[in-house]
C-alpha cells in the first residue's frame, strides 16, 4: 500500500493513514427487523489517495461513508480520522472534527440556499470563527473556475457550478479527507466529467484525500482504487481501475 | 451564524410573516391596553385641569362626616348660602369670585327616553356671570338668562341632533318640561365629558330647582393683582373659618385624579387580562408556526450540522431568529395596538361612553413593553421547536427523504401533561367549590389548557382510531384518512391545537357574554318580587298620581312604591329599597 508522508498526523496510527475502520458494524432496527447495513468492515484510507466505493443499492456503501465521516455513530467497531477515535468524541468535538478535518460533497442540496457562493464556501470557517487563508482561498477558487460566480446564490448557478461550489467548500478548510456521496449523480455528462477532473486534480495538485461513493463506472475509473461492497462487506478491490475493469467486476458481483 | 439567520429571514419572508403575525396580534393587545389606559389617564388629567378653569381657589362646604363618599360624579355635594360669595368679593385679596350650583338635570331625547343608555351622569349647572371664570366655553349661541332657556354640552347636542332654538325635554325636580336650547358649550377641547350630559341653567332657576334649596355647591375665586395663591387661600380661610374647604386649583385636580384612579385602573386591568389571553393564544400560534417552519427546514439544518455547525450554534440561530421576529413583531404590534386602542374608543363610543382623550397617548414605555414582550414570548415559544430541530442527525442532509428528528417516547411530556391537568383541575375545582379567587381560577384554566395541549399527542392515536371508525367504512379514502391521522400523532395534534385554540376562544367569549347576561338577569329577578314594574322614564321618579292610577287597574293586587338602586325621588338620595 502506498504511504505518502506529506500529510502530517498526530494520531497513534501511522502518519500514512487519513482514516481507517476496524470491524466497523452498523445495525438498523431490532430483532427480526434487524438490518446489518455495515457488517464488520476493516479498511484503511491512505493520505493523498483517491478511493471510489461501489456496490448495489442496499450494499451499505452510504452507511459506510456516513460512519467514516462522523455523520453517524457505528453500532460497534472503531473509526479513526487522522488518528482520532471518533467513539471517544462527544457531539461537540465530533462536530468540530467534521468542520476542521472533513469536507463533504453530496449528490444534491449541498448549499444553503440563502447564502451566496462565497458565503457557502467559507461557511465551515465562519462556523469555527476562522478567517479564510486568502492565498489558499484564491488557489481553490481559481482551480475550480468560480471567480465570477462568488456573489451568486445557489439558485442562480447551474448544477455543475453548484457542485463546484460544494467542492470549494470541502477543500477550503484543508481537511484530512473529503467525502463525496454521488457528487456527479445529478449532473449532465460534461459537467460530471468536469467535476471528476477537478477532484482528480485536487488529489494530484492539492494533495487531498478523497473517498467517493458512486454508481458510475466512469467516475469510479478516475480513482486510484475501487472498493466493491455487497451485503455490508467489502467483497472486492480494484487498484488503478479502468471503466471496463470496473464494469467487469460489477457484472461478476451481480451474477 | 448571524449572517445566516438574517439572510434566512429575509429570504424566507413567508415564514417570517406567519410567525410575526402571531406576535403582532399578541403584543398588539398589550400595547392597545396600555395606550388606551394612558390616553384615558391623560384625557382625564386634562379634563380636570380644564374644569378648574382659571380659578386660583375653589371653595366648597365641608362634607358632613357621615356623608356619602365614592362616585365623584353623583355623590351629594354639601352646600352653602350664596352670601358666602359676597364675603369673598369683599376681600382685598380676591379679584373676582363667583358661585356655582351643581345638581341633577336629565335631558329627554325626542323618543321620550333619557339621553345616555348606560346611565352616565346627568349634570345641571348654573350659568356664570364672569365668563372668564367658567370652565365651560361657549361654542354657539349664548348662555341662558331666564327660566325656559338652557345651554347644553356640544357633544350631547351633536348626538341628539339638537340645534339652537330647539325645544328639548328636561327633567329637573318635577315632570318633563321643554325649555329652549339657547347655547352649546364645550369643556376645554372636549365636546363632552365621558358620556355625561351637562345642562346649564340660568342662575335663578339653578338655585331654585337643582335640589340645593337656594344654596351654592362651589365658589371660585381669582386672586387680585399682586396677590399670590398662598396669600389668597390664607385670606379666604381666615374669612370663612370652619365648615369650608378652600383648595388651590392644583389641589382640586389632584383630588379628582385620585378619585378617578381606581376607575382607570379597573379599565386597564380588564384590558390587560384580555391582552394576557391574547398573548397566551399568540404563543401557541408562535409555537405551531415555528414547529411547521422548522420542519420545512430540517434538511438545511442537517446540512449545517454536517458541515460543522454545533447544536448550540443551530439552537442559537433559531432562537436568534425568534428574537428578531419577536422584536419586529413587537414593534409592529405596538402600531397595531394603536389601532386596537382606537377601536376600543370607537366601540365605547357606539355604546354611548365618550371618554376624554382625542389624541392617543403612545408612550415610549408602551413600545418598549411591546417589543420586550414580543421578544420574550417568541423566544420562549420557540425553545421547544428549536430543541427538536437541532436534534436532527447530520446524516439527514445526505438522505433523499428528510429524516424526522428523533421523537422521544414523550414520557416527560405526558407526565407534565398529567401534572398540569391535575393541577389545573384542582385549581378550578377549588375556585368553584371553595371560592379560592380569580387568580387561582385563571391559573387553573391556563394549566388545564396547557395540560390538554401536552397530552394531545398521546391521545390522538386512540381517539383518531375510534372517531375514524365510521370514516374507514367509507372505503379506501376513509381508511387512508384514518391512517394518516394516526401515523404522526404529533403533527395531527399540532394541527388540531390550532382548532382547539379557536374553539376555546369562541366559547370563552360566548360564555363571558352569557354569564354577564345571566348575572344581570339574576340580579334583577332577585330584586323584584312584583309581576309588573312601573318606572319613570328617567331618574326623576314616579309621581304619586301614577301610583293611584296603577292601583285603580282591576288586575293589580298590591302596589308598592319603591326606590331601587340609584333612583331620584325629587332629592339626590341613594336608596336601595323602600
Amino acid at each position: 500500500m502506498p504511504a505518502p508522508s506529506h500529510v502530517p498526523s498526530d494520531g497513534a496510527v501511522g502518519p500514512s493513514l487519513a482514516a481507517e475502520t476496524i470491524e466497523l458494524t452498523k445495525v438498523y432496527g431490532e430483532a427480526e427487523a434487524e438490518v446489518r447495513a455495515v457488517d464488520g468492515i476493516t479498511l484503511a484510507v491512505p493520505s493523498g489517495s483517491y478511493t471510489a466505493v461501489m456496490g448495489p443499492s442496499g450494499s451499505g456503501k452510504s452507511t459506510l461513508l456516513h460512519c467514516l465521516a462522523g455523520l453517524d455513530r457505528p453500532t460497534s467497531g472503531t473509526v479513526r480520522i487522522g488518528g482520532t477515535d471518533l467513539a471517544t468524541l462527544k457531539d461537540k468535538a465530533l462536530t468540530e472534527l467534521r468542520r476542521e478535518q472533513v469536507g463533504f460533497v453530496f449528490q444534491a442540496f449541498n448549499l444553503v440556499p440563502t447564502l451566496t457562493a462565497r458565503e457557502n464556501i467559507v461557511l465551515p470557517l465562519r462556523l469555527g470563527r476562522r478567517e479564510a487563508d486568502p492565498a489558499w482561498f484564491d488557489a481553490v477558487i481559481s482551480s475550480l473556475a468560480l471567480g465570477d460566480r462568488l456573489g451568486h446564490r445557489p439558485a442562480e448557478l447551474s448544477g455543475g457550478q453548484q457542485q463546484r461550489v460544494a467542492v470549494a467548500r470541502a477543500l477550503v478548510t484543508r481537511p484530512q479527507l473529503v467525502f463525496g456521496d454521488e457528487p456527479t449523480g445529478n449532473l449532465d455528462r460534461s459537467s460530471g466529467q468536469e467535476l471528476l477532473t477537478l477532484l482528480r486534480r485536487s488529489v494530484d495538485e492539492l494533495e487531498q484525500t478523497i473517498v467517493m461513493v458512486t454508481h458510475d463506472p466512469t467516475a469510479a475509473a478516475t480513482a486510484d482504487r475501487v472498493w466493491f461492497l455487497a451485503d455490508g462487506r467489502v467483497v472486492d478491490e480494484l487498484t488503478a481501475p479502468t471503466v471496463d475493469g470496473v464494469l467487469d467486476r460489477i457484472r461478476a458481483l451481480e451474477v | 451564524m448571524w449572517t445566516l439567520t438574517l439572510k434566512g429571514l429575509v429570504a424566507a419572508k413567508a415564514r417570517f410573516v406567519m410567525t410575526a403575525l402571531a406576535v403582532i396580534i399578541g403584543t398588539g393587545f398589550v400595547a392597545g391596553a396600555l395606550t388606551f389606559g394612558d390616553t384615558l389617564e391623560q384625557g382625564f388629567d386634562r379634563l380636570f385641569t380644564s374644569i378648574v378653569g382659571t380659578a386660583d381657589a375653589v371653595v366648597r362646604a365641608e362634607a358632613p362626616e357621615d356623608g356619602p363618599a365614592g362616585d365623584p360624579f353623583t355623590a351629594e355635594l354639601p352646600t352653602f348660602p350664596p352670601g358666602v360669595v359676597d364675603r369673598l368679593v369683599a376681600l382685598d385679596e380676591v379679584g373676582v369670585a363667583e358661585g356655582e350650583v351643581e345638581g341633577v338635570a336629565i335631558l329627554i331625547d325626542d323618543d321620550g327616553e333619557p339621553t345616555g343608555q348606560f346611565g352616565p351622569p346627568t349634570l345641571g349647572y348654573s350659568a356664570f356671570v364672569n365668563e372668564d371664570l367658567d370652565s365651560a366655553q361657549l361654542r354657539a349661541g349664548r348662555w341662558p338668562q331666564a327660566a325656559g332657556e338652557i345651554a347644553i354640552d356640544a357633544g350631547t347636542a351633536a348626538t341628539q341632533g339638537w340645534e339652537i332654538g330647539d325645544e328639548v325635554g328636561l327633567v329637573l325636580d318635577g315632570p318633563v318640561e321643554r325649555p329652549e336650547v339657547v347655547g352649546t358649550f364645550g369643556l376645554g377641547e372636549l365636546d363632552n365629558l365621558a358620556g355625561a350630559s351637562v345642562v346649564v341653567l340660568d342662575r335663578a332657576t339653578a338655585l331654585d330647582r337643582l335640589g340645593t334649596e337656594g344654596e351654592l355647591t362651589a365658589a371660585y375665586a381669582v386672586a387680585a393683582d399682586g396677590v399670590s395663591e398662598a396669600e389668597l387661600l390664607e385670606a379666604i380661610e381666615a374669612e370663612l373659618g370652619e365648615g369650608f374647604r378652600v383648595q388651590s386649583a392644583a389641589e382640586v385636580v389632584a383630588e379628582q385624579q385620585e378619585a378617578f384612579g381606581p376607575f382607570i385602573e379597573i379599565f386597564s386591568i380588564a384590558l390587560l387580562v384580555f391582552a394576557v389571553i391574547a398573548l397566551l393564544v399568540g404563543s401557541f400560534l408562535i409555537f405551531n408556526t415555528f414547529t411547521i417552519v422548522l420542519a420545512g427546514r430540517l434538511r438545511e439544518l442537517a446540512l449545517l450540522r454536517a458541515v460543522g455547525a454545533s447544536r448550540g450554534q443551530l439552537f442559537g440561530s433559531v432562537l436568534g431568529e425568534a428574537a428578531l421576529v419577536g422584536a419586529v413583531g413587537g414593534a409592529l404590534g405596538a402600531a397595531f395596538g394603536i389601532l386596537v386602542a382606537r377601536g376600543l374608543q370607537a366601540i365605547l363610543g357606539t355604546i354611548g361612553i365618550e371618554l376624554p382623550g382625542d389624541q392617543l397617548v403612545v408612550l415610549p414605555r408602551t413600545i418598549g413593553v411591546a417589543v420586550v414582550v414580543g421578544v420574550v414570548i417568541t423566544v420562549l415559544a420557540a425553545i421547544v421547536p428549536a430543541r427538536r430541530a437541532v436534534a436532527i442527525p447530520p446524516v439527514a442532509a445526505l438522505t433523499e427523504v428528510a429524516v424526522a428528528a428523533p421523537a422521544g417516547r414523550g414520557l416527560v411530556r405526558n407526565l407534565l401533561g398529567v401534572l398540569l391537568l391535575a393541577g389545573g383541575g384542582a385549581g378550578m375545582a377549588a375556585t368553584l367549590l371553595a371560592d379560592a379567587g380569580a387568580v387561582t381560577l385563571g391559573a387553573g384554566a391556563v394549566a388545564l389548557f396547557l395540560g390538554v395541549a401536552a397530552l394531545s399527542a398521546g391521545i390522538v392515536r386512540p381517539l383518531a382510531r375510534l372517531l375514524g371508525g365510521p370514516s374507514a367504512m367509507l372505503g379506501v379514502s376513509g381508511e387512508l384518512a384514518r391512517a394518516n391521522a394516526t401515523r404522526n400523532p404529533r403533527r395531527t395534534a399540532a394541527t388540531a391545537s390550532a382548532l382547539m385554540i379557536g374553539l376555546a376562544l369562541v366559547s370563552f367569549v360566548s360564555i363571558l357574554a352569557a354569564s354577564l347576561q345571566g348575572t344581570l338577569r339574576t340580579t334583577i329577578e332577585d330584586s323584584f318580587l312584583a309581576d309588573a314594574i312601573v318606572q319613570a322614564g328617567t331618574q326623576g321618579g314616579v309621581p304619586d298620581t301614577a301610583l293611584d292610577a296603577v292601583s285603580a287597574v282591576e288586575d293589580v293586587e298590591v302596589v308598592a312604591a319603591a326606590a331601587a338602586g340609584q333612583v331620584e325621588l325629587g332629592e339626590r338620595t341613594f336608596a336601595s329599597s323602600g
